[in-house]
């Protein structure tokens, strides 16, 4: 029997349902166990390791000294499992020990890879949510490198563990199950412009009410003011002025429009002051820094401010982020609209137009343009702006550099036989080695069911199986191998791309991305939401539960019992009545005008 | 009017609840022998059990519903139903529903009282209707520049004018020493946090004002506020010398409402923005020193009864729109400096004379309140030039109180200020007379004029509400339908005439 039967055989007795969890997870590619340089094993996820990758034993044994112990008869609850290194000593000495580990993937791999009978026995290991048992007040302690993978779980952990008086799950856990209304804010022009209209839509297609704050018509404003001036000082001021109108019209939005949550994208005209003036408002905001935060350094302002910042990259920014004090973060990676990137069927014409052997579509960064030179030899197209005419590339150009719109680039992705994906980078020379989030076309093309070559990213495994779903390169040598081999064997190359398509229809969708960052911003923010109605009740079941001499009783007796009723549905309902009101009807209206007010701020 | 149950509804914020006391007192006076209950937050209670005016408080427990609410909905409605069931069961005759509030409307609606005064209910419950004085009060809200009406005495003429003195305001509470005090400690008390933070005088102030009042007196410093604001009374701590740090007593989030009342009591001075705690201090007769700036006016919700100083930042934006974002004249914040408020508690504890030079004090205006026949108003210490908004916002109260029949003069136009000389006089005059045959003819060639057009709004904005409310079913004014004009018409009246009278006075001076 090995390890991992073992495990599972004291489990299986247990904890039933947990074992049966744990026996069905499939473990992506990018948790792996590999070997630390004493030879034990230890967990990475992505490029992060869960434990040293020297000495994990002494690691482990340093960490348990620093902790406080537990008092007498204190239950400890230890956040993070990793391979065990760190929590093991306290197996002797506390009375009474539970390990709360928030990834299913991290559980499993345990299981293969340690002994965990003596917890398991004790039934101490939860995972997930599964803590809401959990004995409290009870001292507990973390594991750093699992709290930066997970600090939305931390929080809930640490809120339900410290306040005895929270209700149970049923509340604390309270997943968005209404529907909420949600600002989407746009930046004025940029690769996020785009984005926030995929994901308004995904948002409303979740079952969300949502609107998107449009600033690309400010954008011609903006530029119209970079005429003004030639002293880039009052150039500055100017914009500046119109970035604080801008804020003022979000303000006035938000106030009208009440959200929930405000959704604003990379770029977007937000500042400390007016985040700070939409939370007073009662809103939620959340902040998708769709960006590289070595390149972009704003993030140090609004990280701090807003109620979640989602990042696209992992360490070192988790640990930029801690350092910079800023505890409600969460990664949350790009996506893609399947509706606007998706299979086209192409006339003839359009097959000529769009097509070629080998196409680019995108800015001509500094990078790209250095590693594209090196393929001239190729049927190439390149498709976007930012290039320059007069370079060797010229001829290769379309459109005399001019952007192209998201409706063109699905006929080009469709019509070309390779896509390439060059990430850009105004650090490196040529390919950058250490790149490490994926940009949207990696999933748009794969949306496209189009072929892509793309350069190697650290990221990329854990959502791509490389080879089968995409191909990648490193160099330019290996680049220009590719192209030749699947130049020559299309079938291959459709297969691949079909499988790619599958994967991101699957599960790299905004869809996907905005329903578990919802998850995200309400484990940041435990209670952000307005609770969620309780569940439907029909009018029979409710009279069933009230008592005889009830008011509300005799009105509802009219009606069909079978149908559903809702204190919102029924308040809908009298206002939209006339004559006058009857005491039930009044008293709803009261409780929905209260209802309302809780979720405004202000009764 | 008789009345033998009255019921007061007030489920606002503590501070709202403060400013209610006086219409309390009002009523009993009116009133001796009737039963006077009032509806309120269970957070007001403590205020309000064993006040003199008041015979029974009925809290509603509104944190408790709004849980009960989103765990069992049906069940909170059982709850509402049977509070409900009870107040009818008190057959009150008289509601004073005071909060512009659905939530009020309708439980004032669900009793079927024969009368309710102030926020009513149309007869079908659905719509809101409000008194002459309320929709007059609704309308200069539209332009709060020219609003010299103290909430204060919008709640208290919600009651008809007693023909009895009304009892004094009641001191009430902050009775007991509070523990830890003994009697030969000199206390200064602040509160440093303020609802929004576009109300709030930077710390750093705070800190420069505290510096310099240890030094110069023997004192503590009481830092009074609720937890969330511990932040600020930290920063302040951390701002002073080490040996002052031990002059200041921090209670921060660490008093209950009785406490923090026993507590302000014993101080000699209050320095506050606009804030629940400045109203408490007020209510217990600690005088106050009040910083407005932004969107708090202290002609509308400054400290309330004789003798308090505010410090008010005018910049002529004021006041602005809570519900901005970004603001160009930010420094608001900064006008009021910490010497000026030294200087009014200088005078305040060590009596010295007030330097009352205005160039002194710029874009800042010293206001010291007192009463006049409609309440209370707030008197300039600096003397300025009289400006169009000042002129035509007295003649808004003074027609306000028209409206509301009472007699006695206001504030003598002198002091609010001085007739402006040369060029500004013929502007302000040309302004004026403008107004005037605005408010006569009914013509509005106004264009080009925002200050005009501004100080026509309120006006226009009576009319309008009075006539969207003879749209609706009456209940309680039956009337209405008929006068809604004929207010309209009695306002311009007033307007006119106040104006006139100082028109003529001021054109006497200059001959």
């Amino acid at each position: 029997m090995n390890i991992y039967e073992k495990n599972l055989a004291v489990l299986r007795k247990t904890r039933p349902a947990l074992a049966e969890r744990l026996g069905q997870v499939v473990v992506p590619p990018h948790f792996q166990v590999v070997q630390a340089r004493n030879g034990q094993p230890i967990l990475k996820i992505g490029e992060v390791s869960l434990h040293s990758p020297y000495d994990p034993t002494a690691e482990g044994q340093r960490w348990a000294w620093a902790q406080e112990p537990p008092s007498a008869g204190e239950p400890l609850v230890i956040f993070g499992l990793g391979l065990g290194y760190h929590w093991q000593y306290f197996l002797d000495t506390a009375d009474s020990l539970f390990v709360v580990e928030p990834s299913l993937e991290v559980a499993r791999l345990a299981l293969e890879q340690v002994d965990l009978t003596p917890l398991l026995e004790r039934q101490g290991l939860r995972v997930g949510r599964d803590f809401y048992d959990l004995p409290r007040p009870a001292r507990l302690l973390v594991h750093q490198p699992t709290l930066r993978q997970q600090r939305g779980a931390y929080r809930r952990l640490e809120r339900w563990l410290a306040d005895p008086s929270q209700p149970g799950p049923a509340t604390a856990d309270a997943v968005v199950g209404r529907p909420l209304k949600i600002l989407v804010i746009s930046p004025l022009y940029g690769g996020s412009y785009p984005i926030a209209q995929y994901c308004t839509r995904a948002f409303k297609r979740l079952g969300h009410q949502a609107e998107m704050l449009d600033h690309g018509p400010f954008f011609p404003a903006y530029k119209a003011l970079e005429q003004i001036s030639r002293t880039p000082q009052h150039t500055l001021g100017l914009k500046q002025g119109l970035l604080r109108l801008i804020s003022e019209a979000i303000l006035v939005k938000a106030a009208e429009y009440k959200p929930d949550l405000v959704w604003a994208l990379a770029q977007a005209p937000l500042d400390c002051q007016l985040i700070k003036a939409l939370q007073d408002q009662g809103s939620r905001v959340a902040y998708w820094f769709v960006e590289d935060f070595r390149v972009m350094t704003y993030w140090r302002e609004l990280a701090p401010a807003v109620d979640a910042f989602l990042v696209i990259q992992e360490e070192p920014f988790y640990q930029a982020l801690e350092k910079a004090g800023v505890e409600k973060y969460a990664f949350l990676p790009l996506a893609t609209d399947p509706e606007i990137f998706r299979l086209l069927e192409l006339s003839p014409a359009e097959k000529r137009r769009f097509g070629s052997a080998l196409a680019f579509v995108g800015a001509g960064y500094l990078n790209r343009r250095q590693v594209f030179q090196g393929l001239t030899d190729f049927d190439l197209k390149i498709w976007g702006s930012d290039w320059d005419l007069k370079s060797p590339l010229g001829p290769y150009i379309q459109c005399q550099g001019a952007r192209i719109s998201a409706e063109d680039s699905v006929k080009i992705f469709n019509a070309s036989r390779i896509n390439l994906n060059l990430h850009s980078s105004p650090f490196h020379q040529g390919i950058n080695p250490e790149g490490d989030y994926l940009n949207p076309r990696v999933f748009d093309l794969a949306a496209c069911g189009a072929f892509q070559l793309v350069d190697w990213r650290g990221q990329l495994p854990r959502f791509f199986k490389p080879g089968e779903e995409i191909v990648t390169f490193t160099t330019v040598e290996e680049l220009r191998q590719q192209i030749d081999y699947y130049l020559a064997h299309p079938e291959e190359r459709e297969a691949i791309a079909r499988r790619g398509r599958e994967r991101v229809r699957r599960q790299h969708t905004y869809e996907h991305r905005l329903a578990q960052a919802l998850q995200l911003i309400e484990e940041l923010n435990p209670g952000a939401w307005p609770t969620r109605q309780p569940p439907a009740t029909t009018i029979g079941q409710l009279l069933n539960r009230l008592p005889d001499d009830s008011s509300l009783k005799s009105y509802l007796a009219r009606w069909d019992p079978t149908e559903t009723v809702s204190l919102e549905g029924l308040a809908t309902r009298i206002a939209q009545g006339q004559g006058k009101l009857s005491e039930p009807e009044g008293i709803i209206l009261f409780l929905n005008e209260f209802r309302q007010g809780l979720q405004r701020g202000q009764l | 009017m008789t009345a033998e149950c009255i019921l007061v509804m007030q489920m606002a914020r503590l501070g709202d609840l403060i400013q209610t006391m006086p219409l309390l007192c009002r009523l009993r006076a009116i009133y001796p022998t009737a039963r006077l209950n009032v509806l309120t937050d269970r957070i007001g209670e403590p205020l309000l059990t064993g006040h003199p005016a008041v015979d029974e408080v009925i809290p509603v427990d509104l944190a408790q519903l709004s849980q009960l609410l989103r765990q069992d909905s049906w069940g909170a409605y059982q709850q509402i139903a049977g509070l409900v069931q009870s107040l009818q069961q008190q057959r009150y005759d008289l509601v004073l529903n005071i909060n512009f509030s659905s939530l009020t409307r309708l439980l004032a609606y669900l009793l079927q009282v024969p009368r309710v005064l102030g926020y009513q209910p149309t007869a079908d419950g659905r719509g809101l209707i409000r008194s002459p004085w309320l929709a007059y009060i609704y309308a200069l809200v539209h332009a709060r520049r020219f609003n010299r009406i103290n909430l204060v005495d919008v709640f208290r003429h919600l009651a008809p004018a007693a023909e009895f003195p009304e009892l004094a305001p009641v001191l009430f509470g902050g009775q007991d020493q509070p523990p830890g005090y003994t009697s030969t400690l000199r206390l200064i008390a602040l509160q440093l946090g303020s609802r929004h933070h576009r109300r709030r005088w930077p710390v750093a102030f705070y800190a420069t004002l505290s510096q310099r009042l240890i030094q110069a007196y023997d004192l503590r410093l009481l830092l009074l506020g609720i937890k969330d604001e511990c932040q600020l009374g930290e920063n302040l701590l951390r701002a002073l010398p080490v040996a002052y740090r031990e002059r200041v007593i921090n209670l921060q989030g660490r008093t209950s409402l009785a406490e923090l009342s026993d507590w302000l009591a014993q101080a000699q001075l209050l320095v506050t923005g606009d804030t629940g705690t400045m109203h408490l201090a007020a209510y217990l007769g600690v005088p106050v020193l009040a910083l407005f700036m932004g969107p708090a006016l202290c002609f509308e919700t400054g400290p309330y009864g004789n003798g308090h100083y505010v410090l008010q930042a005018e910049p002529d934006c004021h006041p602005c729109a809570e519900a901005r974002a970004s603001c160009d004249h930010a420094g608001c914040r900064q006008m009021i400096r910490p010497e000026m408020a030294a200087a009014v508690i200088d005078h305040l504890l060590g009596g010295e004379a007030l330097c009352l030079d205005s160039a002194a004090w710029p874009g800042v205006q010293l206001y010291r309140s007192e009463s006049d026949a409609l309440g209370v108003n707030y008197r300039p210490q600096l003397a300025r030039p009289w400006t169009f908004v000042n002129l035509v916002g007295q003649a808004y109260r003074r027609a306000g109180q028209q409206l509301l029949g009472i007699d006695g003069p206001g504030l003598p136009p002198n002091s609010w200020g001085y007739l402006p000389s040369g060029m500004r006089r013929e502007m302000l005059f040309r302004k004026l007379e403008k107004f005037q045959q605005v408010l006569r003819k009914g013509n509005s060639q106004t264009a080009g004029e925002p200050e005009l057009q501004e100080a026509l709004v309120p006006l226009a904005a009576f009319q309008q509400e009075l006539r969207r409310q003879a749209q609706l079913p009456g209940y309680f004014l039956p009337n209405l339908n008929a006068d809604g004009d004929q207010y309209g018409a009695c306002v311009t009246d007033f307007l006119w005439s106040s104006l006139e009278g100082w028109l003529s006075q001021a054109k006497g001076l200059e001959t």
